[in-house]
């Protein structure tokens, strides 16, 4: 038993398996594959949000801007300028960390409430923006593009998505653990301690923002070729606070606590369809329940599990760490 | 002239509303994101008052006020109390969960028809030197300053504000200074969605009874009470009358539709420059 | 290294868990409507067969609006639409055959409508689906269901990407287009109220940009009248004193606002607080037709007020038939729910919705149900006041009763006012 949790091979290789065939189990069901989409799609954004919050310890409630920017982004480009879906989806990137640099700027100086105000200001404009810069984004109807002719149907479209968070995925995990991820975590612990060590607090902030909104960018690049159609709808203040609410329900500071969130705020609401009117209620109970009854998040139930079975092991050294890194408070995150 | 003077009005309408929010930080350091939610809900309640059992408005409105303080307590019990010390981000997540739940249980109840809910004082507005201003105007702006001074009084010259003040800094050693902290965080809760729940019956008559009628103001309010510091209220007040008149001079004199842009961005320019917001007193790095 | 494995594996597993749990929870559903719409399931345009979600003794129509969030008000027009399908099945069903209505929630969220519009299409396998409601979330599914060729009757939303020109799967909205109520209004406030100097007041979206639009290019036609002022809004603003001032410096003949009712009774009451009451005051129908507007903006202040309507209030409309059975229907199954404005428009599309299958016969095909709509002209046995459509009409209505509010009473004033979408021109009904 064991083995069989702490070797990731055989499970890696059957999380693969799954998601390749996944289209097939569910009958090319276009509504059950989209679900997966934006869970992906979601996925992605929390993991960025909880790089931003979980490991810097800087709080972000505006990260639905950066998803909007990354879908006009694409749709500007490609039904503007005509520009390749291989060209514009990296562009969707960077054009949005370039925005997270400006926003990234103040956030050098502000923190808690002060920074919680000025991303929430952030959230709330784009949109506006959007509405009123008539000429580029088309306002209230919106921008449609269209997918590249070898992209066109959905089930190729899936796997392109399918990648894309495996390999962010990837790349997330790595830069956390690297010396980037180690300076962040000294920045969220301790701003004055993580300075007398000779860390650059206000550059790694700004990195923080800049890798956090890349991503995000990324991820509404991929929903806007995904949907087809970006209008300042989209994206609202509720999105950000559904992400907020994503990684603090699975568990701050984790990729997997990240992605159970996205996995329970985009399955939730589906699964209270039949009854009328009660899917916010829904959600924000479970939002509610979890945070009073499992504080750090859905994933600590994995941690528990996992105690249990190294304990056995004799393993107390490795839990100890791992206890600090994955599920610990985060100190500094005062709104 | 008309347009400042309606700004101001208005900006003592989120001022009223970010009262409540301040009150509760300052004692529990919890920012209440459902505080918009529960003012909504009790200016839902005091409706209930004023039309099915028509007692009128002053009767209703100490009711409603009777009802919050309870909701208050109710809230700080059953949720906020068990959260008390964990991560900040936890209690605001907690409170937007909230937030979802009040939304949709008054949206359930009451429907998502807007109704219009009666102002305190009637009358047509009188015009003084080309500025129109209503009774129930004067009585608003009125009232915020009342509540302002009231309330920084007792922060300031009062015991119960000295124990606020004291639970706030350091639950611990309060406690241990002989301060009944949960009895405070209690006082705080229950006064502040009483607040609440008066600026939402000033804020009722303009915005319409509905479930989402606080979301806007809300925001704004959180904004001004940033700007002001977060802990000051007169600070509080100070910042929702700015934006209240900005945001009525971007109307007019840029674009309407984009005044929240550029309130926010002011917002920004402030706090870049002032980090601690204009009341928010010197920064304090702590946790070295 | 420990640790990645253990996060790595941790995904993988929740993975699994979720996947397997959605999986089961897909493969139920499309079995459980694959069993319901039976053999007929795989049929498509163009086969005699009958389409998809049609069986000897039932239909599914599907529907997509807010429930919860900001604009669950809109979910009025989902309990219109069920209460007229739950009278029609207790009538005998239509050609024999009941009706049922699959709704969901999209919260007025775009990706959450094209996620749910491939869930009703692909998995629930509706036969058509009525009255959705919203621009954006109509919008962001347009091109799919263009692709399908899926039957949407009578769409929630009158921007001109639906309707004009035609799409072959789009058949009417149950507001009326944007831009004829426009030109009907301006035309009448012209010709009848003799404007000259008129001042707009928009909503910054969708509904107020496109009649500004409208009433721009339209007022080319009118040589000597002149628009003096502009002001514009957003849906959720509160505070007009801005918007009043600039309105009466510009001293207008006619004021033309487009709004939902909060910016409508809010700009009303500073304007009359600030004492400018002279100007015609016409208000587009979606703010104006509902009589809840003077509870909002009080009964003085309202008073005398134009707007235009597509479906007559039931107070004046005592003697059609049609609105006795909504008046009497709706306030059965809804008891708590207004009577008067979205529910209406629900209703409305739903009538034409069956009014359609009706005439499509036994022989229910999207192809054959497309063409039926050609049929319906000047037709007046709904709550509509007429509803037409032809080969370059699919706007469903085109005309509106002027209407102007006394004494707390919305009171119809004139004949309809038609718009021919043939010669783009305005007829008074004789």
């Amino acid at each position: 038993m064991k083995q069989l949790i702490n070797n990731h091979k055989p499970w890696l290789i059957l999380l693969v398996l799954f998601m390749l065939v996944y289209p097939f189990i569910v009958g090319h069901s276009g509504y059950m594959v989209s679900i997966f989409v934006m869970i992906c799609i979601y996925a992605i954004s929390a993991m960025s949000l909880d790089l931003l919050i979980g490991y810097g310890g800087q709080i972000s409630i505006g990260h639905a801007g950066f998803l909007s920017i990354g879908g006009y982004t694409v749709a500007i480009l490609t039904s503007k300028l005509g520009l390749p879906f291989l060209l514009t989806l990296p562009l969707a990137g960077v054009v949005t960390g370039i925005i997270g640099l400006f926003i990234g700027l103040p956030a050098v100086r502000l923190s808690g409430h002060f920074l919680a105000v000025v991303t929430l200001g952030f959230g709330l404009s784009i949109p506006q923006i959007a509405l009123n810069w008539d000429s580029l984004t088309g306002g209230y109807s919106g921008l449609s593009l269209m997918r590249p002719s070898f992209l066109s149907s959905d089930l190729q479209f899936f796997y392109v998505i399918v990648v894309m968070t495996v390999l962010i995925t990837w790349l997330l995990h790595n830069i956390l653990k690297s010396r980037m991820g180690r300076a962040f975590l000294a920045i969220r612990e301790s701003e004055v301690a993580a300075q007398a060590t000779g860390i650059n607090v206000p550059f790694y902030k700004t990195v923080m923002f800049v890798i956090s909104s890349f991503f995000t960018g990324l991820a509404g690049g991929l929903y806007g070729y995904w949907i087809g159609f970006v209008s300042p709808n989209d994206f609202t203040v509720v999105t950000s606070f559904l992400l907020l609410g994503m990684i603090v329900v699975g568990g701050l500071a984790s990729i997997p606590g990240a992605v159970i969130g996205a996995i329970i705020f985009t399955v939730l609401p589906e699964l209270t369809r039949s009854f009328v009117g009660v899917t916010n209620i829904i959600i924000g109970l479970a939002v509610v329940l979890i945070i009073l009854f499992r504080p750090h998040g859905l994933i600590s139930l994995f941690d528990a599990f996992k105690a249990k079975s190294k304990r056995k092991a004799g393993n107390d050294q490795d839990l100890l760490i791992s206890e600090q890194e994955q599920g610990g408070t985060v100190k500094d995150v005062n709104i | 002239m008309q347009i400042i003077v309606s700004g101001l009005i208005f900006g003592c309408i989120y001022a009223l509303a970010a009262l409540g929010l301040v009150l509760i930080f300052k004692t529990t350091e919890v920012a209440n994101f459902a505080h918009g939610e529960m003012a909504m809900l009790t200016t839902f309640v005091s409706y209930v008052f004023l039309t099915s059992y028509g007692f009128p408005y002053l009767v209703s409105l100490v009711l409603a006020l009777l009802f919050a303080t309870i909701f208050g307590l109710f809230v700080y019990f059953v949720f906020m109390k068990r959260v008390q010390s964990a991560p900040h981000l936890n209690q605001v997540v907690l409170t937007l969960g909230l937030f979802m739940v009040f939304n949709g249980v008054a949206g359930i109840i009451w429907g998502y028809q807007p109704s219009s809910f009666p102002e305190a004082f009637h009358g047509d507005p009188y015009e003084i030197g080309g500025v129109f201003i209503s009774l129930n105007e004067i009585f608003v702006v009125i009232l915020t300053l009342i509540l302002m001074l009231g309330f920084f009084l007792l922060f300031r010259f009062t015991r119960l504000g000295l124990a606020m003040r004291a639970a706030s800094q350091d639950t611990m050693a309060s406690e241990l200074m002989g301060i009944k902290v949960s009895g405070v965080f209690m006082g705080a809760w229950a006064i502040g969605t009483a607040l609440g729940g008066i600026g939402g019956m000033m804020t009722a008559p303009v915005t319409f009874l509905s479930p989402n009628m606080m979301s806007e103001v809300l925001i704004l309010a959180f904004a001004g009470a940033v700007l002001g510091g977060f802990i000051s209220l007169p600070g509080a007040v100070f910042g929702g009358l700015i934006i209240g008149v900005i945001e009525n001079l971007i109307s007019y004199y840029i674009a309407p539709e984009l005044k929240i842009v550029f309130v926010f961005l002011l917002i920004l320019i402030v706090l870049y420059i002032r980090p601690q917001g204009i009341f928010g007193g010197a920064k304090i790095i702590k946790k070295v | 290294m420990a640790i990645s494995k253990k996060q790595l594996s941790i995904i993988i597993s929740l993975f699994m868990v979720f996947m397997l749990s959605a999986c089961s929870g897909g493969t139920s559903s499309t079995t459980e409507s694959s069993s319901s719409s039976g053999p007929d399931t795989n049929s498509n345009e163009g086969s005699s067969e009958l389409a998809q979600g049609v069986t000897d003794d039932e239909i599914l129509i599907g529907f997509l609006g807010p429930q919860t969030g900001p604009i669950a008000i809109y979910d009025l027009v989902r309990k219109g639409i069920d209460s007229y399908f739950k009278y029609v099945n207790e009538n005998g069903g239509v050609n024999g055959r009941q009706l049922k209505l699959i709704a969901y929630d999209d919260q007025y969220q775009p990706a959450k409508t094209v996620q749910l519009a491939k869930r009703l299409v692909e998995d629930d396998k509706v036969f058509a689906m009525v009255g959705n409601v919203g621009t954006a979330p109509n919008l962001a599914v347009k091109d799919y269901l263009v692709e399908k060729g899926f039957p949407m009757v009578m769409t929630g939303t009158g921007v001109n990407a639906l309707t004009n020109p035609p799409l072959p799967n789009y058949m009417g909205s149950n507001i009326i287009n944007y831009s004829i109520e426009g030109q009907i209004l301006l035309h009448y406030a012209i010709e009848e109220l003799g404007a000259k100097k008129i001042a707009i007041s928009y909503q910054n979206d969708d509904y107020g940009k496109e009649n500004l639009a409208t009433i721009k290019e339209a007022l080319e036609k009118y040589p000597g009248v002149e628009i003096v002022e502009e002001v514009s809004f957003i849906a959720t603003d509160t505070e007009f004193s801005s918007q009043a001032q600039k309105l009466e410096k510009a001293n207008p003949d006619t004021i033309m606002h487009f709004s939902t009712p909060g910016p409508a009774a809010n700009l009303k009451k500073a304007l009359y607080r600030i004492g400018f009451n002279d100007a015609n005051f016409v208000v587009a129908s979606v703010a104006g037709g509902d009589s809840n507007i003077f509870e909002l903006a009080g009964k003085e202040v309202w008073e005398g007020s134009y707007t235009g309507m597509t479906i007559p209030l039931p107070d004046y409309a005592k003697d059609d038939p049609q609105m006795q059975v909504f008046v009497e229907r709706f306030s059965q199954d809804y008891p708590n729910d207004p009577l008067v404005g979205s529910p209406m428009t629900g209703w409305g599309a739903a009538e034409v919705l069956v009014e359609a299958i009706k005439r499509t016969g036994d022989d229910l095909t999207w192809d054959n149900f497309l063409k039926s709509f050609y049929t319906f002209d000047n037709w007046q046995d709904s709550i509509h006041s007429s509803v037409t459509f032809g080969e370059g009409n699919h706007y469903g209505l085109t005309s509106m009763t002027v209407t102007q509010a006394k004494d707390g009473e919305i009171l119809p004033i004139s004949d309809p006012i038609t718009f021919d979408p043939a010669t783009r021109e305005i007829k008074f009904q004789e």
